[in-house]
Formats: C-alpha cells, structure tokens, sequence
C-alpha cells in the first residue's frame, strides 16, 4: 500500500450513523440495505440494523438514494496554491494571472 | 471540495506542477500544500524524469514511499531509453508507471484530431499515431522490463487494440479513458476552447472502440483528467485556448445518463470502472464492507438538471457538458464518517 500518511487520518469518533433505505453497493451488487456507521466505520450492514437501544444514533432515511463506495479520481491535476486564489471572493486577485499561474497552465498545452 | 462534491473522496494528483515533484525535498513542498489544504485523500504521483523534461530520471527511489505511482503526465517520455530506464526502476520500487502517450514529432502544432472537423474549419490535427506510436512502445517495454504500466486517458481505436492484444499477451497492463471521449467525437466540436483537451476528441469510430473497449474489459476505468483552468486561459477557441478541462463534478453524472440510463453499461459496471478497479489497481481499498472506513457517496439517481459550471466548486469552469441534461445528483459524501459534502 503506498498510501498512507495523506490520506485523512482519523475518523470521526463518537458520532454514529445509521443510513436507511439506501440502495448500497457491495460485491458488484446493489441492494436495498441499512448502513450502520460509528467512529468513521462501518460498523454493521444488512436489512433492519438495530439501534434501538442507543440513543445517540442519529438516523438519516436515504429515502431510496444510492450509497456507492468512493469513486477514485487517479487522473487529477492539483488545484495548487496559484489556484487557491479565490474566483469569487477576491476576483481582483484572480483576474491578475501570476507568472507562476501561466507556467503552471503551459503545462498542460 | 470540488472532488467531494463529485462523489470523490480520493484524488491521485498529477506531478505537472511548480515545482515537479521529481525529488523528495520537491515532492515535500506538494505534501505541504496538500496537508495544509485537502478536505479529501490525496495521493501525488512522482514524475518520472527531472522537471518532466524527459532527459534524466527523477529521484524514484526518494520519492517512492510517498507516492501512488509515476508519471510525467501531460508529457509523453520520448526517448524510448529513457522510458526502459524508468520502467526498470519503477519495477524494482513495485511501482506503477503512469503514462501519457504522445510522439512530439507527430503532433506538427496540432490542437484538435486530426480528422473531418479540422479539415473542414482549417485547423492543424493531432494524428492518432502520435498516441498509440508510444503505447505500441510501451507495451514493449513493459513487456521487457515486467513494469505494472498504466496508459492513461485512451482516445484512439488503435490503442484499444493495442492494449487488447497486450493484455492478452500477459503484459502487465491497464488504461482509463475519460468521459468526454465516451459522449463526444470530432463531430460535436465547435469554436470553444471547453472543447479542446489532450488527448483531443477523436472520430465517431474511435468513440466506437472506446466503448467496446469498456465493454470487453480491455479499458479498466474511467478518469476525467481535471484541469482547472481559468476562464481567460480557456476564452481563446480551439486554436489558442489551453488544453485541458474540468470533469470531477460532472463525471458520474454524465457516464450515468449517457452509458447507464441508455443501456450501454449497468450501473454496477459504472461504479466498478470508477471505483473497484481503479481502487484495485492503484491500492486502494474503495470497497463498502463492515470494518472498513465509511467512505462513500450518497446519490439522487432521480434527479434531473441542466449541467451549470457557474454551480461547479472547481476553480475551472470549462466543460463540453456545459448546458446537457443529465441524471445523478450527489447528495452527501462522506470521509471516514465525516460528512464532507452534504447537499
């Protein structure tokens, strides 16, 4: 694996989802099921996962969505610092194209 | 945002950058940025030769615990000693050589496919060879070196070929192509630099192929080569504008409605060319099971809007789906339980 130190390290700890009535993707299939999430995993997949118990729970009905794993974008050109520059909120600054903006463009020529 | 807000909480981010990260105090300085700044995964690629000049090999060795893969993307490798010398390195470092296939000499100031739309409008054309000239290269010399390669972006029939036979021959090959070449040919070209990118819109028959090519498994994933550029850099038509568009926002929902809902690809064949084999090939876990980190993305596939750039969280604004009618509309994706994007 060599990924590793960048990706987003910790979770989200104490919070727990349960997603409903979703359409899920698992193992090339999709089917109706329930997602329970808790600490930033999936803790328990399947038709009518319990919670009843826990309070803390919060449960967000997918009212039939679709729950898919992550696409991976592995074709990605960085919107690096240049592009950092805020379009809407300092359009002067975006309009003022640096050098180092228009190098970094040629490159894609 | 802009990859959350497309259903991506993962983003292999390309080396064509200032500085290249060809050197691990270089590659450094992107880490920074990306620690400093990402929402999201980001996993850099290392080029592969210094300043992706093609003339002396990056420091791969330095550089390879830290990185996806390589590539000098935007560049192909032109000298065929050079791309032997890197494929040998990134074998020994079990890494896998990223690459966009382009012959400099073939390309004669081109800019658009070398087809009936540039003759027609007067336009100087990229030939197709110039891409699958240095696929047919490759193939050899990953063959030779045993290097896992990957051809990215495909655009021409006789790359698919030349993969298909590749892979039939046991070489350790894969590719992506990007939405764009799916829906769009040199056909549907008009006077707009949203419409100009590298690899170009090829003919109605290489659109053909691609398809096929998704169909029998030869093309293993689909990637929309991002490129934010601005509009200004983009205003300039077919001949001046930069290479180059945005794709992270409009990428599912485009495949969903051109290849799914017209019965071309089944939805689960869409989400495995988008996540399980990329994810597969490049190391990373994309799979929903109990144990693994909650990430995913929640979609509307009901929901039907007009494709609206200025509704883009991407710096870029040009796009050829500007203005088509689409289904799909994400509506939350998650980062290890963390709600990244929520409609």
């Amino acid at each position: 694996m060599p990924v590793g130190i960048f990706q987003i390290r910790k979770g989200v700890i104490g919070m727990k989802y349960v997603l409903k009535n979703a359409f899920v993707f698992q193992n090339s299939k999709i089917e109706k099921k329930d997602l329970l999430i808790s600490d930033g995993k999936i803790v328990s997949i399947g038709i009518g996962v319990s919670v009843s118990q826990d309070s803390a729970v919060e449960v967000i009905d997918m009212n039939n969505y679709f729950v898919f794993p992550v696409s991976l974008m592995f074709m990605y050109i960085l919107e690096n610092r240049v592009f950092h520059i805020r379009r809407r909120s300092e359009p002067d600054l975006w309009r003022r194209l640096t050098a180092d903006t228009q190098m970094y463009a040629r490159c894609r020529t | 945002m802009a990859a959350a807000h497309g259903g991506y909480t993962d983003v292999c981010a390309m080396p064509n950058l200032k500085p290249v990260p060809d050197s691990a105090e270089h590659l450094r300085q992107e880490l920074d940025i990306i620690e400093r700044d990402a929402v999201i995964n980001v996993h850099p690629y290392g080029s592969l030769t210094v300043n992706e000049a093609g003339e002396q090999l990056s420091d791969l060795e330095g550089m390879a615990k830290d990185v996806i893969a390589f590539s000098d993307d935007g560049r192909g490798v032109q000298s065929g000693e050079m791309m032997r010398e890197a494929m040998t390195k990134a074998k020994s470092l079990g890494r896998i050589v990223a690459a966009h296939c382009e012959i400099n000499e073939l390309l004669k100031g081109g800019y658009i496919h070398d087809g009936e739309y540039a003759k027609a409008h007067g336009h100087r054309g990229i030939c197709s060879e110039s891409e699958w000239g240095q696929i047919k290269r490759d193939i050899e010399l990953a063959k030779e070196t045993g290097c896992s390669y990957h051809v990215c972006h495909v655009s021409t029939k006789e790359s698919v070929e030349l993969i298909r036979r590749a892979k039939k021959d046991g070489v350790d090959i894969t590719c992506e192509t990007g939405p764009h070449y799916l829906v769009f040919s040199d056909r549907d070209l008009i006077e707009d630099g949203r419409f100009k990118m590298n690899p170009p819109l090829r003919s109605e028959d290489d659109k053909a192929a691609l398809i096929e090519g998704i169909l029998d498994g030869t093309i293993d994933m689909i990637a929309t080569d991002h490129a934010p550029h601005s509009a200004e850099e983009k205003s300039k038509g077919l001949e001046k504008s930069l290479m180059g568009v945005v794709g992270l926002e409009t990428a599912f929902p485009v495949l969903y409605t051109k290849l799914v809902k017209t019965g071309v690809l089944t939805l689960e064949q869409l989400v495995e060319l988008m996540s399980e084999k990329p994810g597969k090939r490049f190391g990373i876990d994309t799979q929903i099971k109990e144990g693994a980190w909650a990430n995913l993305s929640v979609w509307n596939l009901n929901k039907e809007y007009t494709i609206d750039p200025d509704s883009f969280l991407t710096m870029g604004r040009a796009t050829p789906f500007a203005g088509i009618s689409v289904f799909g509309e994400c509506i939350m994706t998650m980062l290890k339980g963390e709600i990244k994007w929520k409609q």
